[in-house]
């Protein structure tokens, strides 16, 4: 019996140690998950076709995702049989209430060499020291269509010349120009029929180009050997970035058409229209070749690479600073040409203004504007300076060398000395230690101030509802004390209309606890005499048998009445005369529920009454 | 059982040493790199400690401070100006955020986008507008309830002047729910203001530059229809380039 008693203890001890165990191993668990709670990634590839004849491209997308911005790149592994070009990224970021997660797509295009089955193994990832891959893609390769056999649809389908009512057209404004010279490359829609569907513009190829778009679209008609065209026109603003000869590669429009032929009129197709579903065609555009020139050598000093036509403006923020105060110098270009890629360095204004400047790194803002499809605006570079020497410091004229494509020639433009005034400083400068020795260019007053070196964490909590309750609470603690007080008020004034409202009640209650009284009898009295005196609003001493017949003989029932004036004597009798009652027979419940049926028809009668 | 009870706390503990101490690491490595000038990895570090509170539905103001800190050494003026503002949303008085901010503003000509009302309503937070509201409303009954047992004149004061204050900040108090409720966003990068939802060469566009706030009115597909209140113009943007605030 001992024996089995001990062998039961040491089996719920082993029980309970090995829920023990899992405990620890779930916390364990939880321990190691995290450690890893902070950014995560995934991987997937796909291709668009799984089935492609020899000659033909394969798209491989590789998408990589996860909540940072620095998506690494992915291994792409060497894959026999394929040639592998990479065709771009694309990422794609979205931030709400700064948290970020982004999504990085990245193309690339294989072409097979032979036929058979082949399989793009895993590709991988490294992301913080840990491996995601991608399952393997399976990719067959056929035999490949006949080129005469692929010529024939095409030839059906795409179109250069003005037939069939519908053609397209690119032309450019110059064929020879300058590196970064403006090319206004004009794309033309003519069409005559009715089209069946929305057009599909693809833009022409344009590497070795800037491009920059033109809007608006301009919309028109034209007559073109006596017939009548609808031209949609769409202008884009090319800026070469190199010398040499380009080729502008053809743009191509994809639309259906009403499927018949216009100068067959009495022909069959032409009343086929009215049931044909329209025909999709593929309309090109004629390539251009573009020669761009070399800018003029020698180029003089101060030359940036900077094409067009402009000028140029220097102000400060403020002319009187302090020491070791900063201000802006604002160098303002604007005039005719690629404005985006106008440039101004920094060894530049540095040249320009000397010793006497600090100068930090620039901030650059540019305006573009597109009237008469001319690439125009201005671009500011706002670069901080300040003077570490008291005085007066003059900012030297400030120039700018361009090559003017029209004149052929480099011109220079110059703004007007600035004179600053320096006042020796009336504040120690303040300068964090750490900072100083690390980042000189952080010290100045004027930049953004210095990085949190704490921080605190607060629960993202929406306080409006509860602040919006809140302002109820006043008025309800209003309400509820000027209704207490307009209710002892009313009790005041109106104390018989009180009284005589909380007498039932009141003996009701007395009458339930009647039997804790040590003379019942005698509490039975009260309790009536009580009601009665409540009832007329005279003291309870003051009830008598006239008092009861002034007030209540023409008030109520003959019955009722005859009923209150016996338990009234009776009750009298009782009190008076407690020597000749005998408790012992008397049944006290009896008598009490007798009591509250004529208090109870009582009060019945007076409120019918009134 | 005791024995029990201390391994969960020791195991309870670790944890929480481990959450935080992860946490401080990366504040920690994130004011090395920005020391070291490297802003970008500054910035990362920042960002995935910034992510990790926002999993655990929190917040911290001198995080995001540190992270527009940073873009703004990149010269990433409009995600610079974004994370200030969302700093700003936590810490509404903070000196170094409102400078940093201000400073943003200045230097992408955004100072005048807010008009006179607005710039009145923005001078307090909503949170100590209720507040405030909060406290001459309850002065206001608290004259009233002291009314009913004692009529001095001063309460009589107390309760005029309270009443007026109180409409006064509830007043203010609607103006200012009205701009937090609408939904606001920053231009993330220069882009292209377009007429219609959709970037072909059929659609009109116009350029603008990063670090200007607008109102977003609706969304479609990729695009926000938007309201730039510094311009004061209406059109469509990419979501990825508009940061939500």
């Amino acid at each position: 019996m001992v024996d089995e008693s001990k062998d039961l203890v040491l089996h719920f001890n082993f029980v309970k140690y090995r829920k023990m165990k899992i405990k620890i191993y779930l916390y364990t668990i939880l321990l190691l998950l995290t450690t890893k709670v902070f950014a995560d990634i995934s991987i997937s590839a796909s291709v668009d076709k799984n089935v492609v004849s020899l000659g033909e491209q394969v798209t491989l997308q590789v998408v990589v995702s996860g909540d940072t911005t620095n998506i690494p790149q992915p291994k792409i592994p060497q894959i026999q049989d394929f040639q592998i070009y990479s065709s771009g990224r694309s990422q794609s970021i979205s931030i709400i209430n700064g948290q970020v997660s982004s999504s990085v797509t990245f193309t690339y295009i294989l072409s097979p060499n032979r036929i058979g089955e082949f399989e793009i193994p895993p590709i991988t990832v490294e992301y913080k020291g840990k491996i995601y891959q991608t399952e393997p893609i399976k990719i067959k390769v056929e035999k490949s269509v006949s080129s005469h056999q692929k010529a024939v649809p095409q030839q059906q389908n795409v179109y250069t010349g003005k037939k069939r009512g519908v053609f397209v057209e690119t032309t450019v404004d110059k064929h020879t120009v300058y590196v970064n010279e403006q090319i206004t490359l004009t794309f033309k829609f003519y069409t005559k029929v009715n089209l069946l569907s929305q057009p599909q513009y693809s833009p022409p190829d344009t590497t070795g180009f800037i491009t920059e778009d033109l809007p608006p679209q301009r919309n028109y008609y034209t007559i073109i050997d006596g017939e009548r065209y609808y031209v949609s026109e769409i202008k884009t603003a090319l800026f070469p970035t190199t010398s040499g000869k380009f080729v502008i590669g053809p743009a191509t429009v994809r639309c259906t058409i009403e499927d018949f032929d216009i100068d067959d009129f009495f022909s069959d197709s032409f009343f086929r229209r009215f049931f044909s579903q329209g025909k999709e065609v593929v309309l090109k555009s004629e390539p251009i070749e573009i020669k761009v020139l070399p800018l003029p050598q020698p180029q003089p000093e101060f030359f940036s690479g900077n094409v067009g036509k402009y000028k140029i403006d220097v102000s400060v923020d403020k002319q009187k600073i302090e020491q070791n105060e900063s201000t802006f110098l604002n160098i303002k270009i604007s005039g005719v040409g690629n404005i985006k890629s106008l440039t101004f360095p920094k060894s530049l204004i540095e040249n320009f203004l000397g010793k006497n400047f600090i100068i930090y790194d620039p901030i650059t803002s540019f305006d573009i504007k597109k009237e008469n499809y001319v690439v125009k605006g201005s671009k500011t570079f706002k670069i901080p300076i300040s003077v570490s020497t008291a005085g007066r410091i003059v900012i030297p004229e400030i120039k700018l060398v361009y090559f003017n494509p029209d004149t052929k020639q480099y011109e220079t433009v110059s703004s007007l000395p600035i004179t600053l005034e320096v006042l020796p400083s009336s504040k120690q400068q303040v300068i964090q230690p750490t900072i100083s020795k690390l980042q000189p260019q952080q010290v100045s007053l004027e930049d953004i101030r210095y990085i949190k070196t704490f921080y605190k964490v607060q629960r993202k909590i929406n306080f409006i509802n509860f602040f919006v309750v809140l302002q109820f609470l006043p008025f309800l603690c209003w309400i509820s004390i000027v209704g207490y007080k307009k209710y002892e008020e009313r009790k005041i004034k109106e104390f018989h209309k009180y009284r005589s409202s909380r007498a039932y009640k009141n003996a009701k209650n007395k009458l339930k606890n009647i039997y804790k009284s040590k003379n019942v009898v005698e509490e039975m009295y009260n309790v009536v005499a009580e009601y009665l005196a409540d009832k007329m609003n005279i003291s309870k001493e003051a009830v008598t048998n006239q008092e009861i017949n002034k007030l209540f003989a023409d008030k109520i029932n003959t019955d009722v009445y005859n009923e209150l004036v016996a338990l009234w004597e009776k009750l009298n009798f009782y009190k008076f005369a407690p020597s000749k009652v005998n408790l012992s027979e008397m049944n006290i419940k009896e008598e009490v529920k007798k009591i509250n049926n004529i208090l109870q028809k009582l009060e019945y009668e007076l409120q019918k009454k009134y | 059982m005791n024995y029990k009870k201390s391994i969960k706390f020791l195991i309870v503990l670790l944890l929480v040493r481990n959450f935080v101490f992860s946490e401080q690491q990366l504040f920690q490595q994130g004011i090395e790199f920005y020391n070291k000038a490297d802003f970008i990895s500054a910035r990362e570090k920042f960002l995935e400690l910034n992510n990790f509170l926002s999993k655990h539905n929190k917040i911290s103001a001198e995080v995001l401070y540190n992270i527009g800190c940073c873009y703004f050494k990149e010269n990433r003026l409009g995600y610079a100006r974004y994370y200030f503002e969302l700093a700003k949303k936590s810490n509404y008085h903070d000196k170094d955020i409102n400078y940093n901010l201000q400073y943003v503003k200045k230097l992408t000509n955004n100072l005048s986008e807010e008009g006179f009302l607005t710039q009145i309503v923005n001078l307090l937070s909503l949170k100590e507008i209720f507040i405030i509201m909060f406290l001459f409303n309850l002065m206001f009954f608290v004259s009233l309830i002291t009314k009913i047992f004692i009529d001095l004149s001063f309460i009589r004061w107390i309760k005029r002047i309270s009443f007026v204050l109180f409409i006064c900040f509830l007043t203010l108090g609607i103006l200012k729910l009205n701009v937090e409720l609408k939904m606001t966003g920053i231009v993330l990068e220069p882009i292209n203001l377009l007429s219609a939802p959709e970037e072909n060469p059929f659609t009109k566009s116009v350029a603008i530059t990063e670090a200007k706030k607008v109102v977003i009115l609706s969304e479609r597909g990729n695009y926000y229809a938007v309201y730039l209140l510094q311009d004061k113009v209406q059109g469509w943007i990419r979501k990825d380039k508009i940061g939500v605030l």
